[in-house]
């Protein structure tokens, strides 16, 4: 009997401790006491909450300096405090997920569309636009309405884009002083197969070099490439001529996905890209500081070239594939806050977020420190920063320095050596950009997760040989399409095309 | 579960012969309670459509929604096949590599030879399969690869696209993995050599046996408890499998898949993207339903046998 | 005669295979120290090579510079690996022991209790779930410690099977007419006569414990986190790092220094640095071993 005394304490401990993982935390840890209500900004009395906002990086030693001077801004303002909590690059994903299935407390968290939309089936992360309509006035003020809430399934809205660059154009870029050696014309290089010739010739000359990087993960040329819009995952189903049909295709069975893998691989044959390029999973910068890459197939937007030359430390010369970058939901769902399900108050977070949008102070806080102490300003009219004598990049006490992480980059100083227009150039690209006519639509594929799943496994299996250049396209094209036949694709598409019209009916 | 706390409840002269054994046996039994038993329950989720804003138990069912994934695809058998016989091989390889080393090993007169050879069979153990799938691939690397550059051409051979060509794959990820592995079973085998009475192979000197007939019909019965108990204990794991291995090792190349793909990696490459906990948590219960038949099956066999050498 | 003679040339050979068998273990990890002391721009364009073109200790003084942080994670990592092993390799034969023990009332049960554990596991989050919500270890020490390896049903079963097979029922038989009782039996002849095999557990048990990131990756986050991580959560952070800035997501000025930071070679460094306490507690651990052996050969 005592069997069934102890089965009965189990069943019940669990639901307990089930059961709990849905209602909202345990209560706020803010241990402050300072009484804050004196301001008369401030709303309402009572302690301050702490919003707790969670980002990707590398964690910083004086952390909780920085945060003592963010709420020496926030407190009178607001009634609140910021804590932020720097997961480590390689595990935030998982750390996140757990976090977010625990009862912890996060109010604020950076994520991306794609992870957002799974948070959001999950019932992690709460829909956030009616926060936008009552506390969002920085971010209408920025994107306007539509923008602020274009990230949306159903009307749930799972986050709010940050300030970076809206799309990129493809582009080749050449190291400048092989092409200058090479008398290279850059005018006559008009489309990626122009490219052939300009490789003939470097290589005459530099037989040990790699004429163009290729590598088997997402950073492959054919994807450097692409202007197909896969609406929302893996291109199972895409536009590929996104500004002006609204025909949901397989993106594999396209000629021009056939083209570029057959002129990939026929580069590979011919010696410009590595042997290894099927199995390389080197940063395309570490391979060129090697000094023994001539060009690559990369996206182009205004801030590449200086970050290019003092990442790689060489110059190079860019010739980009089209005019204009096309701006479509995922130029606005990269990089995304969201609000967690946990937050026990997200009125408050939705306030401080929406307040970091429009405050360079607390800003140039979080992603350069403490002026004096953290970095000087050098140049008043640009804004551009440095270190203070004596600080270096190994013992500074606060230097964040991922500015497209945080909510409004575009309101900060920049570091020296950006370009002193930087911001100003960027305005002037996401301004040119043309809209997709799929702009503000994101598939929902939560119906469709076998397909997708097998469809994940059958392109990781054919995508990375084939795109690299590294796999032979009549061979392995015929297989590929017809594996993602039986995979399942054609449900996938057609579920696409039907919500995508089904969003174009509404707009 | 419950079981472990029926002991209390027996007759008193058993208690009292036996307390203070249940005794000792319980800070380890809590533990399993607190570190396995109890979250446990959580493969619930593995039927249910997750929503952690209602709560694990209150989330809706899914019935067997979550387990379609593993099945409905055409790739389906060929991971099954791939780990099974994967599995198979490693158990089956590091057996008969483990015992012969351990066997060398012991026969070895020189100490610090012996020290040597036993520490060394350990190193691999600390070295992680992500600097394994680099030193492989220092080995067969299409350009600058050891094999490709130095050894083929002794041979007159042409550089082989290790990378590119499937069949090569189960040599090389066995080879990895005993490399990798051997240690552990060795050690224990070992462990077991030491506890062989030496007075069985001085009679069987005085019989004038030879060295084999001592390792054939002294040691190698003397190892089958041991073999056996690791035997039963991998079998259980038979649907798993090492995600370094196939995943780092072969680099993620994709033309590889056919040889390569098992089920771990399968159900990563599927939900790399979705991140979809209740199916993960069904793959998960499914490579442990099929590992805990077959481990009853096997356990079951061994017990008709001999009994005194079944697991429980 | 010709009998030593033939044990000697069986002699000459076995060493001769296991000399064979040594090398190709040690020449990967001489591979992996000096492709640490390689120049990366070497590394990258010819490959991991025994004989470079060009050395470099960019990689081991990069991590040097480090300081502090790295004698912190090794303290760390030391303490958990010793509480760890010492409360595991407890715990493990105070269960294997009863469990060896024929007659004991419901032993299959337990068993089999014991053994489930191996088979089936909640997952992740449940477990998460358990230790977070519930004994509140994130970011503390038994974060560490605690979850997962505290006890494996594989090391107990190991030596349970070798507590029967490997020590005489007659020794038992004999102390029992002595009067012996059960703790007493376990102290004076199962505990130093399992020698062989509790050390063996133990040292696997050290070596998990020594090379998990796992739970720190899972238990530790934020300041208050990292404060507690272990040799291997900070190697493999540094390494995230380092190809995260390597991937030239940052601006300006801070991009050109941290592009001269060398990410293959600190990779192979770092693995070296991971293990490089090991190699000097190995004479320790042989010892044991050598002990091991005698207690074996002496017991019969």
């Amino acid at each position: 009997m005592k069997k069934k005394v102890l089965a009965g304490i189990l069943a019940a401990t669990m639901a307990f401790s089930m059961a709990a993982c849905g209602s909202t935390g345990s209560s706020s840890d803010s241990g402050s006491s300072a009484a804050s209500g004196s301001t008369a900004k401030t709303e309402e009395k009572g302690e301050p909450y702490t919003v707790t906002m969670v980002l990707q990086g590398s964690q910083q030693p004086d952390e909780e300096r920085i945060e003592e001077k963010i709420n020496e801004i926030l407190e009178p303002e607001l009634n609140a405090k910021l804590d932020i909590v720097v997961l480590p690059w390689a595990s935030a994903s998982q750390q996140l997920q757990l976090m977010l299935s625990g009862d912890e407390k996060i109010d604020l968290l950076y994520t991306s569309a794609t992870t957002a939309v799974q948070y959001m089936h999950s019932g992690q992360i709460m829909d956030m636009s009616e926060l936008i309509d009552k506390y969002g006035t920085n971010l209408k003020d920025i994107y306007g309405e539509d923008i602020a809430k274009t990230n949306q399934i159903d009307g749930f809205v799972y986050g709010v884009p940050n300030q970076i660059e809206r799309g990129s154009i493809p582009a080749i870029f050449m190291r400048k002083d092989l092409v200058e050696k090479y008398n290279i014309n850059t005018d006559e290089i008009k489309e990626p197969k122009d490219m052939e010739k300009v490789f003939e010739t470097v290589q005459a000359g530099e037989p040990d070099m790699t004429m163009l990087f290729s590598s088997n993960n997402s950073d492959t040329p054919l994807s450097r490439l692409s202007r197909a819009d896969g609406l929302g995952d893996a291109n199972t189903g895409a536009l590929m001529d996104q500004t002006n049909s609204t025909t949901v295709e397989n993106y594999f069975a396209s000629d021009w996905y056939k083209e570029t893998a057959t002129m990939l691989h026929d580069w590979y044959q011919k010696g410009y890209i590595s042997k290894d390029a099927g199995t390389n999973t080197e940063n395309w910068r570490t391979v060129c500081k090697a000094g023994n890459l001539f060009s690559l197939f990369f996206a182009y937007h205004p801030g590449t070239p200086v970050e290019f030359q003092s990442s790689t430390g060489y110059e190079f010369e860019i010739v980009p594939f089209y005019d204009q970058p096309i701006i479509n939901s995922s130029s606005y769902g990269g990089i995304i806050f969201s609000v967690a399900q946990n937050s026990e108050n997200p009125e408050k977070a939705m306030q401080v977020l929406d307040y970091i949008y429009g405050s360079p102070e607390v800003m140039n806080l979080l992603n350069w420190g403490e002026e004096g102490t953290d970095y000087v300003v050098e140049d008043e009219e640009n804004g551009i920063i440095n270190y203070p004598d004596g600080v270096t990049a190994d013992n500074a006490g606060y230097s964040f320095n991922c500015g497209w992480e945080l909510p409004n980059q575009f309101i900060a100083y920049k570091w020296d050596g950006s370009d002193p227009q930087l911001w100003d150039k960027m305005q002037e690209f996401n301004a040119s950009g043309i809209e997709s006519k799929a702009l503000g639509f994101v598939f929902d594929n939560s119906e469709y997760a076998d397909q997708v799943s097998a469809l994940n496994n059958v392109i990781s299996q054919y995508n990375g040989a084939l795109s690299s250049g590294s796999g032979d396209p009549e061979e392995l094209l015929p297989q590929f399409l017809e594996a993602l036949d039986d995979a399942g694709i054609d449900d996938v598409i057609a579920a696409k095309q039907e919500q995508l019209d089904a969003f174009l009916a509404k707009k | 579960m419950k079981k472990a706390e029926v002991k209390k409840g027996k007759k008193k002269n058993v208690l009292k012969e036996y307390w203070p054994l249940y005794l000792m046996m319980l800070p380890a039994l809590l533990y399993l309670l607190i570190n396995n038993y109890i979250p446990m329950a959580g493969m619930v989720i593995a039927f249910k459509k997750l929503n952690f804003a209602k709560g694990i138990w209150a989330s809706p069912w899914a019935g067997l929604k979550n387990f379609k994934f593993l099945f409905a695809s055409k790739d389906a058998w060929i991971i099954t096949r791939n780990t099974l016989l994967y599995n198979v091989a490693f158990i089956l390889v590091n057996m008969v590599v483990g015992i012969a080393i351990a066997i060398l090993i012991t026969e070895v007169r020189n100490t610090k030879l012996k020290k040597i050879y036993q520490s060394a069979i350990l190193l691999p153990f600390l070295m992680s399969m992500v600097i394994l799938s680099y030193i492989v691939y220092a080995l067969l690397s299409a350009e600058n690869g050891l094999v490709n550059n130095s050894i083929l051409p002794l041979f007159h051979i042409d550089p082989i696209q290790w990378y590119q060509k499937p069949k090569y794959w189960p040599a090389v990820l066995i080879i990895a993995n005993c490399w990798k592995g051997i240690g552990y079973g060795c050690l224990i085998y070992i462990a077991s050599l030491i506890g062989i009475d030496p007075s069985f192979y001085e009679a069987a000197r005085l019989d004038g046996a030879s060295k084999w007939q001592e390792i054939t019909k002294i040691t190698l019965p003397s190892l089958v408890p041991t073999i056996i108990t690791l035997l039963l204990l991998s079998i259980g794991r038979i649907f798993y499998s090492d995600f370094g291995l196939f995943y780092q090792v072969p680099m993620n190349s994709g033309v590889l898949f056919p040889t390569t793909n098992v089920i771990d990696t399968y159900v990563y490459r599927a939900l790399i993207e979705q991140g979809n906990i209740s199916m993960s948590s069904a793959a998960g219960v499914y490579q442990s339903l099929v590992g805990f038949c077959v481990v009853m099956l096997s356990n079951w066999i061994v017990r008709r046998v001999d009994k005194d050498q079944a697991l429980f | 005669m010709t009998n030593s003679k033939k044990a000697k040339r069986f002699q000459f050979w076995i060493n001769v295979v296991l000399i064979l068998i040594t090398l190709s273990i040690v020449l990967p990890f001489v591979l992996v120290f000096i492709s640490s002391l390689t120049d990366e721009n070497t590394l990258i364009r010819n490959g991991y090579s025994f004989f470079p073109e060009k050395f470099s200790f960019y990689a081991y003084s990069y991590i040097i510079r480090q300081g502090e942080k790295i004698l912190r994670a090794y303290g760390i990592t030391v303490f958990v690996t010793i509480v760890g092993t010492a409360a595991n390799i407890a715990m493990s034969a105070l269960l294997a022991y009863p469990l060896s023990v024929k007659k004991l009332p419901y032993r299959r049960a337990i068993t089999f209790f014991v053994f489930f554990t191996m088979l089936f596991n909640g997952g992740l989050v449940p477990t998460y779930l358990m230790y977070v919500n519930y004994l509140h270890i994130k970011n503390t020490i038994w974060a560490l410690i605690v979850p997962g390896f505290l006890l494996s049903a594989n090391n107990v079963l190991m030596i349970r099977s070798y507590f029967n097979t490997s020590i005489p029922d007659a020794l038992f038989e004999a102390a029992k007419i002595d009067g012996a009782g059960h703790m007493k039996i376990f102290t004076s002849i199962t505990l130093p006569l399992g020698k062989p095999i509790l050390v063996t557990m133990g040292l696997f048990s050290a070596l998990g414990y020594w090379n998990d990131w796992t739970n720190g990756l899972y238990y530790l986050s934020g300041n208050e986190g990292q404060k507690l991580y272990s040799i291997q959560n900070l190697l493999n952070q540094m390494i995230t790092d380092i190809q995260y800035l390597a991937s030239g997501k940052v601006t300006g000025n801070i991009g050109a220094e941290v592009a001269k930071l060398p990410t293959t070679s600190i990779r192979m460094a770092i693995a070296f640095i991971a293990m490089l306490p090991l190699f000097i507690i190995y004479p320790f651990l042989q010892k044991y071993f050598a002990e091991g052996i005698t207690l074996g050969a002496v017991k019969g």
